[in-house]
């Protein structure tokens, strides 16, 4: 049996380092060393055939545990799509109202959960990967300013105007003040100043009506 | 993650036809060397975020699936929220009858049950408990909703009622409370 494994093995150079935590992980598992490192293998070439790196899989792995973490769900957009086309001629406010609030509660998870990268930046990123079809987040610096862009195809109207709501919210929380806003269906573009907590937590408080 | 990084090198057996493989994808990258060390530090990932490389693979397709299928990300504090007021406001029948349209839907989308289910304990995060089970003639749902309302306890069961509608079973009876559904099911006799 030994001998017939080594004729169907080939050696590979590693980093001296992982071979430890290469062990400790395959012990987790509850499977060989030769297994686990051939699992991995295995899976490198099955996310190639994807056109993905193994990289980029477990990028977004890691954040929709972010996003679960955070307390987002998964729902069909038939719905939401359907209750919002109903409620938003009459209940346009309150509807505004609670996609802002939502905007900062997750705004406030970002500031304590965030701490290597620029919350504002990991924002976009989940943005993109909520399914919301959003093609595009682009965020654009200059000195105290910064434009958020945020393009969709699937949005409709109504949803673009509520997603803005959102994206003040979070982005109030995260220490930025509108300056000015537009949008259209699937397209918003809103203008923000950086500005101090203080400041921020009265303009919070006096759009949540507290 | 930031690469290891080592003066120290060490030689790993892997099976011989992965090897090739390996090394054919990272012909077009750079070096075995980089390519190989770059796999195994991603599976130590994953080992970190408590799954195998497997499983995250596995997810991903279930993920991108559920968003082809038009799921979408939602804060579970609005949604709740949405659900409760578009309930009492627009009205249990619509709203009944659109969530069981819309498993109709899904049951038509995943087209066979063991699909349906699996997608179900996968993507609702909100279920700490989803079993879909035979119990003598009867099919049995059970689940148990983490925060949840009445209304969206309802919803649920008509959710899985349309669903179900698809796989040719119909509903035989039903115990619905806060956060809790039991639903038990059996196939509808045609003609």
């Amino acid at each position: 049996m030994g001998r017939r494994l080594q004729k169907e093995t080939k050696l590979v150079r590693v980093y001296g380092d992982l071979v430890d935590k290469l062990n400790e992980a395959s012990n987790r598992e509850g499977i060989s060393f030769l297994d686990y490192i051939n699992s991995a293998l295995e899976q490198a070439v099955r996310a190639h055939k994807m056109g993905r790196s193994l990289k980029d899989i477990v990028d977004f792995y890691e954040m929709m545990m972010m996003q679960r973490e955070a307390g987002l769900v998964m729902v069909p957009s038939e719905v939401l799509n359907r209750i919002t086309e109903r409620f938003y001629p009459n209940e346009k406010n309150m509807l505004e109202s609670m996609w802002y609030e939502s905007g900062v509660w997750y705004g406030k998870y970002l500031l304590v959960k965030v701490k290597r990268e620029d919350p504002t930046d990991v924002f976009g990123e989940m943005l993109k990967a909520t399914g919301w079809n959003i093609k595009d987040v682009v965020l654009e610096r200059r000195g105290e300013k910064l434009t958020f862009k945020c393009f969709s195809l699937m949005l409709s109207l109504e949803n673009t105007a509520l997603l803005m709501r959102f994206i003040e919210g979070v982005m109030e929380t995260l220490g930025y003040e509108v300056i000015s806003q537009n949008y259209l269906r699937g397209v918003i573009e809103i203008e923000f100043r950086k500005t101090t907590k203080v400041d921020l937590s009265s303009i919070i408080n006096k759009k949540l009506g507290v | 993650m930031t690469p290891l990084k080592s003066s120290r090198r060490k030689m790993l057996a892997a099976r011989e036809d992965l090897v090739d493989k390996i090394s054919e994808i990272a012909r077009k990258r750079g070096t075995l060397y980089d390519y190989v060390n770059e796999v195994l530090q991603e599976a130590i990932r994953a080992d970190s975020l408590g799954a195998s490389l497997r499983e995250i693979i596995d997810e991903r397709g279930v993920v991108k699936d559920a968003k082809d299928s038009g799921f979408i990300l939602v804060p579970a504090r609005l949604w709740y929220d949405l659900i409760d007021r578009a309930y009492s406001h627009l009205g249990e029948d619509w709203m009944r009858a659109l969530w069981y349209e819309c498993g109709q839907w899904y049951g038509k989308y995943y087209e066979d049950l063991d699909r349906f289910s699996a997608a179900v304990k996968r993507l609702l995060w909100d279920l700490s408990e989803f079993d879909l089970s035979a119990e003598g003639e009867y099919l049995v749902v059970k689940c148990i909703i983490l925060n949840s309302s009445y209304s969206h306890a309802d919803l649920l069961g008509k959710f899985i009622e349309g669903a179900l509608d698809i796989f040719g079973y119909e509903p035989f009876s039903e115990d619905i409370s806060k956060g809790v559904v039991n639903l038990r099911f059996r196939r509808r006799v045609s003609g």
